[in-house]
């Protein structure tokens, strides 16, 4: 359960790395076609990180000397993973959702405390999910690690391939 | 010691005629190290020069790029929509006491890249009777913003000069996140500028002053902008950020016109209101201003004690 949420939150962090790749760049007033074709973009880089995270599992399920015992790491690992990654997503959501439906003032409310600050931690959300994986579990450690870089890098190498000067 | 924004140091302009002068990078170096800002010295010592001075095609395109990342810091406070907010009202009541059908002109002085006009120009919401005009006095943000315009074809154009010497005078004068840049009399002299017979109103929009702007702008422009320039401007720009009382009082030289603050400190949560405005309305304007705004927004407009 936990490894299909955290497939699906990776997916959705590489759609928002993609549009915030392109943020800045474009100074038009109607850019809802630009944004959706930077989310596609940001899914786009980020694609090849869930068969890289599979690789990485499968490798480490192929040279455990118990097979079954690994796996139940594995998962173990992931609903770790889990507990640091959702409280953060669930945040982010509500401010969006604060951001996108409400009132002006509670579109700034939703930026100023939440979605702005939650960008600049997101990184160490990412640390923190490392790590929380890999408490006891190295292999845990190397699956997240291989997600969480990818993640961490799907922003810059949008942003340096498509974005590099504005529009 | 003086809080200097490098924007303000790279690009000078003769006083009397506005024509661009060349600025030596050592001289920006040297007035940033001389007010402590050793980080805006280095930022500066990176600018591309020739023979020392500042290459001014390099400038504009680093400022067009600055802006155009600042704009999304506009479009996520939601600036748009707070100016809409006050100028619909504002408008409504000026067109309640004037006797004609003339069109009304709103002008965005110091407009940069237009993000306002152009954001107004496309929602429509002020009305097919307002004409918005975006001035600016640097001819490369001009250019960028009639080119955006252009691109989307908005019906608002922007002029290249000095908002005060238009053929015709502003309805409305509106600003965002200009008047830190004017200090001391010459603030003073920027409001008495729009107390001419043609104009009914001002609305300038600049960064709220209070002891979270610092933090709260350094936090934005580590998370949302990428040049160093930009973030070093804006976290400058929330600590020289002018205070309510300093407002009102130089807001005043605009006499005949009422000088009013709305959602002042005090009366706004500061989470919600990052930027707030200066206005001047006509004194006849002020009560169908206030009745436009309906009971909640005119409890959150106040004059000077």
């Amino acid at each position: 359960m936990s490894a299909a949420l955290l497939v699906l939150l990776a997916v959705l962090d590489a759609a928002f790395a993609g549009f915030r790749a392109s943020a800045g760049r474009d100074a038009r007033i109607r850019k809802r076609q630009a944004n959706l074709r930077a989310a596609r973009r940001g899914l786009l880089v980020g694609a090849p990180l869930l068969p890289a995270a599979a690789l990485v599992a499968g490798a480490v399920l192929v040279a455990a000397d118990d097979r079954t015992a690994r796996f139940r790491e594995l998962v173990a690992a992931g609903d770790r993973a889990a507990l640091v990654v959702v409280p953060y997503a669930l945040v982010v959501f509500a401010g969006l959702g604060c951001y996108l439906l409400g009132s002006f003032r509670v579109g700034t409310l939703a930026m100023v405390i939440g979605l702005g600050p939650l960008t600049m931690l997101r990184p160490l959300v990412v640390v923190g999910a490392v790590a929380a994986a890999g408490w006891h579990s190295p292999a845990g450690a190397a699956v997240t690690a291989t997600t969480g870089l990818g993640l961490l890098l799907v922003e810059p190498l949008v942003h340096r391939r498509w974005y590099p000067a504005p529009a | 010691m003086p809080l200097l924004e490098i924007s303000d140091l790279v690009v000078v302009r003769d006083p009397v005629t506005a024509e661009r002068l060349p600025v030596r990078k050592d001289g920006v170096v040297a007035e940033l190290l001389a007010a402590g800002d050793r980080r805006g010295a280095r930022i500066a010592a990176a600018m591309p020069a020739v023979d020392g001075v500042l290459d001014p095609l390099a400038v504009d395109r680093r400022l067009v790029a600055v802006h155009t990342e600042l704009q999304r810091l506009s479009e996520e406070l939601r600036i748009g929509d707070r100016l809409a907010d006050l100028l619909v009202p504002l408008l409504a009541a000026v067109r309640a006491e004037r006797a004609d059908a003339a069109p009304l002109r709103v002008v965005d002085i110091g407009c940069g890249l237009g993000y306002l006009v152009r954001r107004l120009a496309a929602d429509g919401r002020l009305g097919a009777d307002v004409e918005l005009v975006g001035v600016d006095l640097n001819a490369a943000l001009v250019t960028e913003a009639e080119r955006l315009a252009r691109d989307e074809e908005l019906p608002c154009r922007f002029v290249h000069g000095d908002a005060f010497r238009l053929p015709e005078p502003a309805t409305v004068y509106v600003s965002t996140g200009l008047l830190h840049h004017i200090r001391g009399a010459a603030l003073e002299a920027f409001f008495a500028a729009q107390a001419g017979p043609g104009t009914a109103a001002f609305c300038h929009f600049d960064i709220a002053a209070n002891s979270l702007a610092p933090i709260g702008a350094w936090v934005f422009h580590r998370a949302r902008m990428r040049d160093p320039l930009g973030r070093h401007d804006g976290v400058v720009s929330a600590q020289r950020a002018h205070g309510d009382a300093e407002l009102l009082q130089a807001a005043a030289h605009a006499g005949p016109l009422v000088p009013l603050l709305y959602e002042p400190r005090g009366r706004s949560n500061p989470f919600c209101t990052t930027l707030r405005p200066v206005l001047g309305v006509r004194p006849e304007l002020e009560a169908p201003f206030r009745a436009a705004l309906g009971p909640r927004g005119s409890a959150r407009l106040v004059g000077a004690a």
